[in-house]
């Protein structure tokens, strides 16, 4: 090995231990510099991709135009008189609720977020949205479009956040059968071959009765995602092979992969609760 | 105006990564633009050009994903060192050799990349789902690296960073 050839892996190794070593909080701001920096590009060209898109669509979809708008005209006509319904509903809970003494739930509030960007080395199923801090965006908020739980937030920048979708193997979901009245905990599995996401729900208690086709939901356990979102519904059930719990397939509700528009839940919560929860997830004393 | 066009060159090549999908057929292989860059810096420009883009496209790639810093830096560099011994052995301006080597660096840095996120517990494949990664983007880099390089090629030479003396590469291209 020649001196060239030696300086050269010097540096490399050099480089690779200050990376490896380097301070969370210190290579954090340098993503979110990265982040920020390429987000208005990122954005540029999604929107261009996205108006494409729809261009073709409008084209190839002219004739089912009409059609559509029928259909639309009369689902909102729905949902208006289910609104109308609803508000009433939540008044007289209202009412039970303070009757009761019972706490109100926090207030929950949808912040509309582009998507951006996808993952860009395929390791993990991410993808980055427009929003970030300044629109009130943080770390472990559920994310959801009008179809279901996508996911959570990950990262923030100013500008921008990324996005855990469900299929990641890392993203774990405390879920609900309300039929069956039954816990369990969802997981991803990555995308199928044909790029469908692959959602499994385990621990699910083997006294109930599970069927295909029941709703799946999440519980509010674990404090990330909030009750009563809708995660998709059961496609196959199996007893695990210790014979403990079962185990369940989950088809997601959202279309995940074809994803370009979502909101993310922001929750206002009590100071206080959002101090404990801090020390909570730190480790540190409570009072 | 080096720094500049380099720089320019792996901005959009990390945009083009960013958005185009993985497709989970080839095992969710991303198309391997910033790996295709710095194969056309290690056999078209020196050594201090092909460092830098190996160090910068890799500290892309960790910026806009969840891989820490430095890593793919490392890979990048790794594979790059690698490929820069060939380099007097080989016609470095023709479309085969930019197929090959292209495809050998996106396996090559899938693979070192692996073992780093594994041996950190930052992700949970398995051997052979990281495999089917591997074979994804080396066709995928087979196939994107040519363009990738002949885009390259000609923005240095239009900004006359490079002189097109090269008749071989005039009729090819």
């Amino acid at each position: 090995m020649n001196r060239k050839n030696k300086t050269i892996w010097l540096i490399l190794a050099a480089a690779l231990l200050v990376a490896l070593n380097m301070p969370e909080a210190l290579s954090e701001r340098g993503k979110s510099a990265i982040r920020e920096f390429l987000a208005p590009l990122q954005q540029l060209v999604s929107g261009v991709g996205q108006a494409s898109r729809n261009w073709v669509m409008a084209v190839r979809n002219l004739g089912e135009m009409a059609a559509d708008n029928r259909r639309m005209a009369t689902e909102l006509t729905r949902l208006r008189s289910e609104m109308r319904y609803l508000a009433a509903l939540e008044q007289e809970n209202i009412a039970l609720r303070s009757q009761l003494r019972f706490w109100s739930r926090a207030e929950r509030e949808l912040i509309p977020a582009e998507v951006i960007g996808r993952e860009i080395s395929g390791w993990w199923q991410v993808v980055r949205i427009g929003q970030g801090l300044a629109a009130g965006v943080e770390a472990d908020m559920a994310v959801v479009t009008p179809d279901g739980l996508v996911g959570h937030t990950l990262n923030v920048s100013t500008g921008t956040a990324d996005v855990r979708l469900l299929a990641d193997p890392a993203c774990k979901v405390a879920a609900w059968l309300p039929r069956a009245d039954a816990h369990g905990v969802v997981a991803g599995r990555g995308l199928s071959a044909r790029g469908l996401p692959l959602l499994h729900m385990r621990f699910i208690n083997k006294d109930r009765t599970i069927r295909p086709g029941d709703e799946v939901t999440t519980s509010g356990l674990g404090g990330t995602y909030p009750p009563g979102l809708l995660i998709g519904h059961v496609e196959a059930v199996t007893v695990d092979e210790s014979g403990l719990y079962q185990s369940a397939e989950i088809a997601p509700a959202a279309d995940i992969g074809r994803m370009t528009f979502c909101f993310v839940v922001a929750e206002h919560r009590d100071p206080v609760e959002t101090l404990l929860r801090e020390r909570v997830r730190r480790g540190g004393p409570t009072p | 105006m080096n720094a500049l066009v380099m720089g320019f060159i792996l901005t959009v090549a990390a945009l083009v990564q960013a958005v185009v999908p993985a497709p989970p057929w080839l095992g969710q292989a991303k198309l391997p633009a910033l790996a295709a860059v710095v194969v056309y810096y290690t056999l078209a420009r020196e050594r201090r050009d092909w460092l830098w883009a190996a160090i910068m496209a890799g500290l892309l790639q960790d910026g806009m994903s969840l891989i820490p810093f430095g890593y793919s830096s490392f890979a990048f560099g790794l594979l790059a060192i690698h490929i820069a011994r060939f380099r007097d052995v080989v016609f470095v301006h023709e479309s085969i050799t930019h197929m090959l080597f292209g495809s050998w660096m996106a396996a090559g840095s899938t693979l070192v990349l692996y073992v780093l996120l594994t041996s950190t517990g930052l992700i949970e494949w398995t051997v052979g789902q990281a495999g089917h990664k591997a074979v994804g983007a080396a066709a995928l880099g087979l196939v994107a690296t040519p363009w990738i390089f002949y885009g390259c090629a000609r923005l240095d030479r239009l900004m006359g960073l490079v002189e097109s003396t090269d008749s071989s590469w005039q009729e090819l291209h």
